[in-house]
């Protein structure tokens, strides 16, 4: 009996280092769908906690790599998606927080003005060019992440690519 | 891959949280954690029981009313059976005495 409790309490130790890996390997992944998604560091920080936890409480399976990427970046999204549409979340493109960290381009309002221009997209678009371009997926696997059929996923990509072109086209014409 | 689609990549590259995020979710996660999974695993282990439970249940059940079934059955064919041989005895002492009484 003592022994199958050490047991279970060491194998519980032993979760929540493994946990711990986890959290260290893909916080920046899952906050960072989450902060281009909605622009605001503060409510990505809280999805990045629930979706974690929320792993955490499942009680999955947390030795396969592979498995818990998916699952994070599938609950990240769909955590995303539902807050945004829940809360009519909307920021002013320009006056939308900008992360600490600096940008490597040479252009910084270059990169700040296409994350603007994404955030004008509808949320599935927005995710799905999130998923293209930030953890640079093939088609196949954003239709897996976001279920829906991978035609859909192509269908988003052209669309908003074309979309944000022309408004990136736009607005740099307009300065100049 | 084009040059406005490696702007857009470069302008989505992954970022980085707060460097207390992570305290945090082990924080949160340390909160409860032993218990809940405990719990889940009690839970999953009851609601296993009870359903091994339901299902021996209804299994003795269906056994009983079959036994029963058959009980009934084997009573009925015993009655008419029994009801058969009074008939083919009382059909025969008519017939012996008939018999008898041709004899005579």
């Amino acid at each position: 009996m003592t022994a199958g409790i050490v047991s279970v309490v060491a194998s519980e130790d032993a979760r929540h280092e493994r946990f711990a890996a986890v959290v260290r390997g893909h916080q920046s992944m899952v906050f960072s769908i989450a902060f281009h998604f909605l622009r605001d560091r503060e409510r990505a920080e809280e999805i990045a906690q629930e979706v974690f936890l929320q792993l955490y409480r499942s009680g999955a399976d947390l030795s396969t790599e592979a498995h818990v990427t998916f699952w994070l970046r599938k609950v990240a999204c769909h955590r995303a998606i539902d807050f945004a549409r829940k809360r009519k979340f909307e920021v002013a493109l320009e006056d939308a927080p900008e992360p600490a960290t600096p940008d490597s381009n040479e252009d910084p309002w270059l990169n700040r003005r296409i994350r603007a221009l994404l955030t004008s997209l509808p949320e599935t678009p927005r995710m799905v060019m999130i998923l293209r371009y930030q953890e640079e997926l093939m088609p196949e696997e954003i239709a897996r992440v976001l279920e829906m059929p991978v035609r859909t996923v192509k269908s988003h990509l052209q669309r908003s690519l074309a979309l944000l072109r022309e408004k990136f086209d736009r607005s740099a014409g307009s300065l100049s | 891959m084009n040059e406005f689609e490696k702007t857009i990549q470069e302008s989505l590259r992954r970022r980085d949280p707060s460097p207390w995020l992570e305290s945090r979710i082990l924080a949160a996660a340390s909160a409860s954690p032993r218990r809940s999974w405990l719990q889940s695993r009690m839970r999953w282990t009851l609601a296993l029981g009870a359903v091994v439970f339901v299902m021996g249940g209804v299994a003795w059940q269906r056994e009983r009313v079959m036994d029963e079934r058959d009980r009934a059955a084997g009573q009925a064919a015993k009655q008419r059976l029994q009801l058969a041989l009074k008939i083919t005895s009382v059909k025969l002492q008519q017939i012996q005495r008939e018999v008898i009484a041709s004899n005579d």
